[in-house]
């Protein structure tokens, strides 16, 4: 291999880095909300499939998250990723010794270089998703996931006030994930899903997919 | 939030705002939406018939000239052998006045359409220029504007009177890669559409800006998909960057037979290297 091939492959690996993680859907995350006083961070590397062309294609996608109490039933947090940000919080809606049941609406703009078929390099997302948590035992929890977003991406002259080439997207998802406790406070966790979105006046676009692990762990906030 | 600095606080987003706003305040291209023009063709062919006898080959050369700036070497890339005697020659980010000046030193007749204006306040547009008279011509609307200054790419068809039989020519520029791969295979999909049904002889040859991983083969693919021949199969590299080398200009042809292929790698006045290959004729 050749300075020139290395070069290319840097700029290559580069460029496929940066329009990852705007395409990923995924959250990793429980329906159990952090409690007040503590934090969770953590760290998930994604790889996801999505359509690149007329061929499927799949990408890494590192992401860093966390996750604040906030109160008794909700904490806020988000997640970002190499060109974006989303923030939202997280609902406990029920609770028993076996099953939980949240909603984690959220907001995210991300700035997507590349696209495919559309000319859309910014990328506003509203939605929410229910989780739903079954403990399996101490350390092991399942979580399944429905999700709904809502996006505009559009051009950058979309800032100008000139929205020419601006799609309105919803994308209905779904997740499942397992988590496994490895200490008190430091948790990994595994989980694939998928999205279909659909652009509302044209129709269908190709589903996008994810599987991702996630190390997380819990301290207390600074008093 | 501290005491004392929520005006911090309150002139943060309108602050960024404002820098993206700058970031983002590119100029909007100004594209050339006619249907039918802006058009400028002329002639500059010796007086007379082109030749008595047919041909016993037929060359097709397609060049991106860089905004046509360096047309004087262009000019003496294209006279020395293997360009020499081009029967057609499909060019990219051309103005009028370079195209004119081109067809004229090299004897040809000549069709050019702008897609856009440039920065520079130059036209950038697609040419045919040919040996052979040029009997029809109008230019295809590609889609997908880019998202930063929303221009417009084009490509431009001439039907060549080629002692007697009507060859399809087409010169294309798609987008560059921040269109994306899936944008830049409806271009040529849309230029593969707009010719079905015009006659069995057809080349597409240009720029399809496949510099991007995977956007190469699913370009050929689709021509072939659409009963194409990748005639420049195996030229290699037709771009020099500071990232390497990359083809991006191809020459596909439908009911001729290539023989012969090549990519002129010395100095011609652009980062593209002129692409040609020499088709069998008759066909």
């Amino acid at each position: 291999m050749t300075p020139r091939h290395v070069i290319r492959l840097l700029g290559v690996s580069g460029l496929l880095l940066t329009i990852s993680g705007c395409l990923s859907g995924a959250r990793n995350l429980g329906a159990a909300t952090t409690p007040v006083g503590t934090t969770d961070v953590g760290v998930s590397l994604n790889g996801i499939a999505f359509e690149r062309g007329r061929e499927r294609a799949y990408l890494p996608s590192p992401e860093l998250t966390f996750r604040k109490g906030a109160g008794e039933n909700w904490d806020w947090g988000g997640r970002l990723t190499l060109l974006g940000l989303e923030l939202g919080t997280r609902h406990r809606l029920l609770d028993d010794s076996r099953w939980t049941l949240s909603v984690a609406p959220s907001a995210g703009l991300w700035f997507v270089p590349v696209t495919n078929n559309s000319t859309e390099p910014v990328n506003f997302r509203l939605g929410a998703q229910a989780l739903l948590d079954y403990r399996l035992g101490r350390d092991w929890t399942l979580t399944g996931g429905a999700s709904l977003m809502g996006s505009v991406a559009g051009p950058l002259t979309a800032f100008q006030g000139r929205f020419n080439g601006t799609h309105l997207l919803a994308s209905p998802g779904g997740s499942l994930g397992v988590a496994f406790r490895l200490g008190p406070s430091l948790e990994l966790r595994a989980e694939g899903g998928f999205e279909l979105p659909f652009e509302l006046r044209e129709g269908r676009r190709q589903t996008a997919g994810y599987g991702g692990l996630t190390l997380r762990w819990r301290r207390a906030d600074r008093r | 939030m501290r005491h004392g600095a929520p005006w911090k606080w309150l002139a943060a987003p309108p602050c960024a705002l404002l820098l993206l706003t700058l970031l983002t305040g590119c100029p909007l291209a100004e594209n050339y939406t006619e249907d039918t023009g802006p058009r400028y063709s002329g002639d500059h062919r010796a007086p007379g018939p082109v030749s008595a006898e047919a041909p016993s080959s037929v060359t097709v050369v397609t060049f991106n000239l860089a905004f046509a700036e360096q047309v004087t070497e262009a000019i003496t890339a294209l006279q020395r052998p293997p360009l020499a005697g081009a029967d057609v020659i499909a060019m990219q980010e051309m103005d009028a006045s370079a195209v004119d000046r081109i067809a004229k030193e090299l004897g040809l007749s000549y069709v050019y359409y702008p897609a856009s204006v440039q920065v520079d306040d130059d036209d950038f547009g697609n040419a045919l220029l040919s040996r052979w008279p040029i009997t029809a011509d109008w230019k295809i609307h590609l889609p997908h504007d880019d998202p930063y200054h929303q221009r417009r790419r084009i490509a431009v068809v001439a039907t060549l009177d080629i002692h007697g039989t009507p060859v399809q020519v087409v010169s294309v520029h798609n987008a560059t890669p921040i269109v994306g791969l899936g944008g830049r295979l409806d271009q040529a999909e849309t230029i593969i559409n707009a010719l079905e049904g015009t006659g069995p002889l057809q080349v597409i040859a240009g720029d399809f800006n496949t510099s991007d991983p995977g956007s190469l083969g699913q370009t050929v693919k689709l021509f072939s998909k659409r009963g194409f021949q990748w005639a420049s199969e195996g030229v290699g590299d037709t771009v020099d960057s500071v990232l390497g080398g990359f083809p991006l200009d191809f020459v596909f042809s439908q009911g001729l037979v290539p023989m012969e292929r090549g990519v002129d790698r010395r100095p011609a006045g652009s980062d593209h290297h002129p692409v040609w290959v020499r088709f069998a004729w008759p066909p």
